[in-house]
């Protein structure tokens, strides 16, 4: 990784040294992680049992100030900095990402990803494609998702009604996509959004995930980022 | 794909976890999945004995556990006293920076790791993948429960034909079966075939180089295991190490063979490794830095479940081998008490005791605990404590009943070259050196007269006879593993030549292979006659009068 992929954090610095910092802030991620799996146990809680992976939970109380409603917010808050936390601890250990591939079922990773989000309570579709994916890959699945995680987050908040998953083999590789309806990269280049993509941490992130995965001797994995020619933004991972 | 989704609701779950809040924590999220039996332990004990008491399909044991014994240890344990069954999944959950470190260096890995903050979604998303998995593959477990490899292996191939989601799973069970069959050859190529996949695969590698090691191609292992040790993906696997190791061993370098185990030591300094370099060292004579494992083993493992009184015994035997008598003895005098449930410990404790006590001159004090050690000592195994108290026989001036012992030793395991060396390392400390050759002569000489005996009359097709004569050397060498072997070999042969099947035969093969289960654990040649017999008793059931083969 070189150190263009790196926010001005340098060397020089002022203030903390950097790898106390990465203690720091791995503390800071920890401490939003057991608040996070207690804010989820509390929304189960006091959403009266509803089976957790229904998609569109329909409880008893639906205004936005009942119990649940603000338990679920909480979370998904607690959630989001957690993420982003996480996708900057990431980056920043003070050393180049390294990939521990194992063989991995590219669609098995796609359909966790999707009810993961389903369960943190999406407006639009999410519809997972993985007729052509092959039964295994060698990746790092805890890299591939986090990468994967904030690109179908970023995908989530721009859909207009469905984002697509899909997996399949191309250029001896394997290609990972994320799409979505929304407006595209164009349409969203514009700075005042929030979240980690706009701040550049979520492209960071998935670039350094995808320098990680490298087959001995071969090539390394690619992100792209582009508009669809029907509208709307598709992410690929592509993966050696 | 259509998403796979097993019910969780009939699954019985173990938390290991010191902290209340992350049990609670964890329980409410299990409960998200339908899971509603739900145990807690908060220490390495209580989890031990909740599951001998209890049949749980999922143990979550958190890595960090603020005391004597972590998770690691506890995997460790559980896998090296068989305390896991195939049905039995181990997650480990871990905070994310030790995760590198803890993933890369262990020798016994959980099914999966999960990583701090845990959510739902993971633990629901690890556990269909590895529910589907170990259905996946439980033929192949179910064959080597019964030690069948040839099953494990023809299991694993449907598999590999169905080109799957656990292909590379059965790959790998399948390599590990053909390496249990002595097929090296098969072994080379599979792996070869998964390194060609996927080039670098450490598993693949490592299975190559024993492959080799297996076959006596003993350059060609030490380099793919260099190949393993020096890369950024292998420096840390412990296993490669193992093989150098073992490599070396055959070489006739038993020296080299404990610096590359106290290699893997600083790889991963469990005590289970610093186990291996101290026996190694104290086998090579190498008594300072049996001396230095053995106390670091004592003092780390002190209350902690890894503790073993053996570790106390081998202590005061190199304290005792490098002149320090008094120190030894009361170490032996202060563990004896803590052992009193083990009888065996204080036999040893007391044959070591009498070494120290000739050292210092106390002559009666000697006598008597050899009289004791002797009561106790029904008969000369391959093992320490039998050379620990020939030993003190030796130094006490008892040459013959010293002697004695040893080739008993010996005969209870000739083909065992570890025991040898233990054997050669006592005449040698007690200025008996030149005495080796007629140790083994005496253990071995009668024994392979009467092997070849028995093996002279069934040539003859005195087949009884020949039998009658196998099991009597076998009541006289009864832990000997050649004789077992060849008696087993000798009974099957038997019922293939007979055409039928035969009940007391057949017992007796089945009670000779438990026994040899028992001595030689994983080994190949004891693995080679499980398929032997299983293999007879295929046609024998084939052959028998109601079937309607020609």
């Amino acid at each position: 990784m070189t150190r263009d992929d790196l926010l001005p954090v340098g060397d020089d610095a002022p203030g903390l040294p950097p790898a106390l910092a990465a203690l720091a802030v791995h503390d800071l991620k920890n401490a939003l992680g057991s608040l996070e799996a207690r804010l989820e146990v509390l929304e189960h809680a006091l959403s009266h049992d509803t089976p957790h992976d229904t998609p569109q939970d329909t409880p008893q109380d639906t205004r936005e100030d009942a119990p649940h409603a603000l338990a679920r917010d909480a979370r998904q808050q607690c959630q989001q900095l957690r993420r982003e936390t996480l996708a900057f601890l990431t980056l920043y250990k003070g050393e180049a990402l390294r990939a521990v591939v194992e063989d991995e079922s590219p669609a098995g990773l796609l359909h966790a990803l999707a009810a993961d989000a389903r369960r943190r309570g999406v407006a639009v579709d999410i519809e997972v494609c993985a007729q052509g994916a092959p039964p295994f890959w060698f990746l790092d699945a805890r890299l591939v998702k986090l990468a994967l995680d904030a690109a179908l987050d970023n995908a989530l908040r721009h859909a207009r009604r469905q984002v697509r998953l899909s997996a399949a083999t191309e250029s001896d590789g394997l290609c990972l996509t994320v799409e979505d309806d929304g407006p595209g990269v164009q349409g969203v280049a514009e700075p005042g959004l929030r979240g980690a993509w706009q701040t550049g941490l979520g492209t960071a992130l998935c670039r350094a995930v995808a320098r990680a995965h490298v087959r001995p001797g071969g090539p390394q994995g690619t992100v792209t980022l582009e508009d669809r020619p029907e509208g709307g933004a598709r992410f690929r991972l592509w993966l050696p | 794909m259509t998403s796979f989704k097993p019910k969780f609701a009939d699954l019985t779950v173990l938390i290991v976890d010191d902290m209340a809040t992350q049990q609670t924590t964890l329980r409410g999220q299990l409960t998200m999945l339908n899971i509603s039996r739900i145990d807690c332990a908060t220490t390495a004990e209580d989890a031990l004995r909740m599951m001998k008491t209890r049949n749980y399909g999922l143990v979550m044991c958190d890595y960090n556990l603020n005391q004597k014994s972590d998770g690691q240890q506890i995997l460790e344990f559980l896998r090296e006293n068989n305390g896991l069954g195939a049905q039995t999944l181990f997650f480990m959950v871990t905070a994310e920076a030790s995760y590198a470190s803890v993933a890369a260096a262990s020798e016994y890995k959980p099914d999966a790791y999960l990583l701090k903050p845990v959510t739902v979604g993971d633990i629901e998303e690890r556990l269909r993948t590895q529910i589907e998995k170990r259905n996946a593959l439980m033929p192949a477990y179910e064959a080597l429960g019964k030690h069948d490899h040839a099953g494990a292996v023809a299991a694993c191939d449907k598999l590999v034909q169905a080109g799957d989601r656990f292909t590379l799973g059965a790959l790998q069970l399948k390599g590990s079966s053909l390496l249990a069959l002595a097929r090296h050859e098969d072994a080379s190529a599979l792996y070869a075939q998964v390194l060609k996949l996927r080039p670098g695969l450490i598993w693949a590698q490592l299975g190559l180089a024993k492959a080799q090691k297996a076959a006596g191609n003993l350059e060609e292992a030490k380099a793919l295991v260099y190949d393993i040790i020096h890369s950024k993906e292998g420096e840390k696997t412990v296993e490669a190490y193992d093989v150098l190791a073992a490599c070396l061993e055959a070489e006739g370098d038993s020296q080299a063979a404990m610096w590359a185990l106290r290699d893997s030591a600083t790889v991963l300094p469990s005590p289970r490794r610093h186990r291996m370099v101290g026996e190694s060292a104290y086998r090579n004579g190498d008594v300072d830095t049996a001396k230095e494992c053995y106390a670091k083993l004592v003092k780390g493992t002190k209350g902690s479940i890894t503790a073993q009184s053996q570790d106390t015994l081998m202590l005061a035997q190199a304290k005792i081998d490098s002149g320090e008598t008094a120190e030894a003895i009361a170490i032996l005098d202060a563990a004896i008490p803590n052992n009193r449930h083990d009888p065996q410990f204080a036999n040893v404790a007391i044959a070591i005791k009498a070494q120290g006590q000739i050292k210092l001159g106390d002559k009666a004090g000697a006598e008597a605990s050899i009289a004791r050690a002797r009561q106790n000592m029904r008969r000369a195994k391959a093992d320490f404590s039998t050379v620990a108290l020939a030993k003190a026989e030796l130094m006490a001036g008892h040459e013959e009943e010293g002697l004695k012992l040893l080739s008993g030793a010996v005969s209870a395991d000739h083909e065992n070259p570890r025991v040898k060396q233990l054997i050669g390392k006592a005449l040698k400390d007690t200025g008996r050196e030149h005495l080796m050759q007629q140790v083994v002569d005496s253990a071995v000489g009668g024994l392979t007269a009467k092997v070849s005996d028995a093996r002279a009359l069934f040539r003859d097709s005195k087949i009884d006879e020949a039998l009658r004569a196998i099991e009597t050397a076998l009541k006289e060498y009864p832990e000997n593993t050649g004789v077992l072997l060849q008696a087993a070999q000798l009974n099957c042969m038997a019922l293939r030549l007979k055409k039928q099947l035969n009940a007391t035969m057949s017992e007796r093969v089945r009670s000779y292979l438990t026994r040899l289960d028992n001595l030689l654990p994983h080994n190949d040649r004891v693995a080679q006659m499980h398929r032997y017999y299983r293999d007879t008793m295929t046609l024998l059931k084939a052959a028998a009068p109601t079937s309607q083969a020609a």
